[in-house]
């Protein structure tokens, strides 16, 4: 935090100008200066610095909350949302939490965009929910709703609503992505302000996000390393104070080693593996290009979670239409 | 300067698009979020932070293009769609068709306007032909189904055939008029397509080498503002340019983010087709002991595209096209052929025909 005026009575113009040429702009430079030399260098009054130090310390400083309350809090805040596929949910420990990051990496036509379709179709089955759906590309497909809606709703009327309730942006870079986030954060936190449809928002899905990423990298490595956790943070926050689930798709990168040891893993490298409170790795035998066609399982691979035992996988088909699960956990 | 501090509650700085080094001074001197920059100008920015008054400047332009944002209420929320605007408008996306029926049926009409498609094929396979072709089509009139529009073909290794363009073209004037007599109700032909008309709506542009080609796809914002009839876009060979002279792993993956960033902003922004060629490349997988043939430039780049058709011909010269990416489609693999009128259907009789003499 900066000094700045009207922070305190005492902080005025002629004192702030003091402590500029003396090389203190921030709260943090000032509270760790001492203040008798100080005040005997710049000469201020010692006591008109001392209340300066009062209201930085207040205004920065955290409250401490039970562990209660936030018990109470999750109780009645927590909810677990299905992916739409029991294969998928049971690997998940119940599906995506709310409050929480989930990841899902894998390479291009490996499912991801069909099971972010699913998450979605089947959080606003319930209730009023309705899902954020953020991608940089346009793969966003009503059919894929269509499709798993009406296996289970026949009533034209329901898929209305629901499809309704599923909104679409499109960002093409990462300052987009951050104004869209903190829109939808201000938007949520002014109750009654809230437009209805986005009041009980439970979902937001944000896919190809190495896309939107890449562009920003330079050369410098902690600039990098900076904008991946400050996403990270935010993405976190936003989970936390408004009780959504964010679902996250990313690529593998890497080699294919010998035997099983694939050196294949999530984009965006080490900083960005801290993110993500869950990480699902899909794989699928696609046919790339050979002669036979692509096989329709998909193996799905939990390597990061603070539920389930890890490593762990499950398999699951990948159709059109709702899912067709065959549930085989090993 | 006055900001309205409730409305820009604490948003962090570092989620502006500011320069890297004049956000690590910022950051330096605690101010780190936009309330903190309330009643300040930039000679006291300049004094606290050691940023230079002209710098001081443009940072406190971009934050109150910000704060003037957020005025207007959650913009870019207020324009969000649904995904039952989306179903409603779905039904009115243009189609720009390969006049080979089953690839056109395939992608539920031909290449759809406002979304990136991907050829990509060994050499040999078509892609160029495709490209060709579509620049053609795309100017087939609205009263028998086309979209009318005009094409931008970024041509990097010299495939942009006149003479074959002027076949295709020749072919699909004589096909158009022959259309609209059948559906015209005199017998008469209604749609004024000429050979000229065609070749006049193709803007060829050549480049050569990696940074003529971001020069042009970053310039082509401009060009498709000035022009709004463009409703193709094509570059031919997209890979072959990032596969040599490159060495720099790091600055190609920045190249092409940002090339495919330009491009989906592009086809969204303006509504065009983008239809984009690749090379094929290797990838070995040791622990299944063979090669696969994948699509070349990165793992990163196959994640770009909507739609991606894979070209490829079998011993027998028998050339086919697989769906291989497309959301809500099932892969399918289908017959086409080549022949001098362009791309068209794969007829049975031909095989026959075709039997040694």
């Amino acid at each position: 935090m900066a000094l700045r005026l009207g922070m305190c009575k005492a902080l005025t113009v002629e004192v702030l100008t003091k402590l500029h040429t003396a090389g203190i702009v921030s709260a943090a430079e000032f509270v760790s200066r001492d203040l008798e030399s100080l005040s005997k260098e710049l000469h201020i009054p010692y006591k008109d610095l001392c209340s300066i130090q009062r209201v930085s310390l207040a205004e920065n400083s955290a409250y401490p909350v039970s562990a209660l309350a936030l018990y109470q809090n999750a109780l009645s805040s927590l909810a677990i949302l299905s992916t739409g596929s029991d294969v998928l949910d049971q690997l998940l420990d119940g599906g995506l939490y709310t409050g929480e990051v989930t990841e899902l990496a894998g390479d291009t036509v490996s499912g991801k965009t069909r099971i972010c379709h699913w998450c979605a179709a089947s959080t606003v089955k319930e209730g009023c929910n309705s899902v954020l759906y953020i991608d940089i590309c346009k793969s966003f497909t009503v059919g894929i709703l269509m499709d798993t809606m009406s296996e289970e709703a026949p009533d034209p009327q329901v898929i209305q609503s629901r499809l309704s309730r599923v909104k679409f942006l499109q960002v093409f870079d990462l300052f987009q992505l951050f104004s869209a986030l903190e829109e939808v954060e201000l938007c949520l936190s002014q109750q009654e302000q809230t437009p209805s449809d986005w009041k009980s928002l439970k979902l937001v899905v944000i896919e190809n996000l190495p896309l939107l990423i890449y562009p920003n990298m330079t050369s410098s490595a902690p600039y990098n390393q900076g904008t991946l956790s400050r996403l990270g943070i935010k993405l976190k926050q936003l989970a936390d104070s408004l009780s959504i689930a964010i679902l996250v798709t990313n690529h593998l990168v890497g080699f294919y080693g010998q035997d099983k040891s694939d050196q294949r893993k999530a984009a965006l490298g080490k900083v960005w593996s801290q993110v993500p409170h869950t990480r699902v790795i899909l794989n699928r035998r696609s046919c790339g290009l050979s002669n036979f066609p692509s096989s329709s399982e998909v193996e799905a691979k939990l390597v990061k979670s603070g539920r389930q035992q890890t490593p762990c996988s499950a398999t699951f088909c990948l159709s059109n239409g709702g899912p067709v699960c065959q549930t085989s956990k090993t | 300067m006055e900001y309205p501090c409730e409305i820009s509650y604490g948003k962090a700085i570092t989620t502006l698009p500011l320069n890297p080094t004049g956000l690590g001074k910022l950051l330096c001197a605690g101010l780190n979020t936009v309330p903190c920059f309330a009643s300040l100008n930039q000679s006291i920015l300049n004094l606290g932070t050691g940023i230079s008054v002209k710098e001081a400047e443009q940072i406190l332009k971009i934050l109150c293009q910000d704060v003037k944002l957020s005025f207007h209420k959650f913009e870019q929320l207020s324009n969000i769609k649904s995904a039952m605007d989306l179903h409603l408008e779905e039904q009115k996306v243009e189609h720009i068709v390969t006049f080979c029926e089953a690839l056109d049926s395939m992608l539920d009409g031909g290449i759809p306007l406002g979304e990136v498609t991907e050829f990509c094929g060994a050499p040999g396979t078509g892609k160029s032909q495709f490209c060709l072709q579509l620049a053609v089509n795309a100017c087939i009139p609205k009263c028998i189904g086309g979209v009318e529009g005009e094409t931008v073909y970024i041509d990097t290794e010299g495939s942009f055939i006149i003479d074959r363009l002027v076949d295709i073209a020749r072919s699909a004037v004589a096909h158009c008029h022959q259309v609209s007599v059948t559906q015209g109700r005199h017998g008469q032909s209604q749609c004024d397509l000429t050979m000229e008309k065609i070749l006049e709506s193709i803007h060829c542009l050549y480049c050569n080498g990696y940074k003529e080609l971001m020069a042009i796809i970053l310039l082509l914002q401009k060009i498709l503002s000035q022009n709004q009839k463009i409703k193709l876009v094509v570059v031919d060979n997209l890979a072959s340019l990032f596969r040599q002279n490159l060495n720099d792993m790091n600055l190609r993956r920045l190249l092409l983010a940002t090339l495919a960033k330009t491009l989906l902003k592009i086809a969204a922004d303006f509504n065009v087709a983008v239809v984009l060629t690749n090379q094929m490349t290797t990838k070995i997988i040791p622990r299944e002991g063979n090669s696969h043939l994948i699509p070349a430039i990165g793992d990163t780049w196959a994640h770009v595209q909507t739609n991606k058709v894979v070209l490829s011909v079998d011993c027998h010269g028998d050339r086919s096209a697989l769906l291989y990416k497309a959301s809500n489609k099932k892969e399918t693999r289908l017959p086409f052929e080549i022949n001098n009128d362009g791309i068209r259907d794969f007829i049975h009789s031909y095989t026959q025909v075709r039997q040694p003499p």
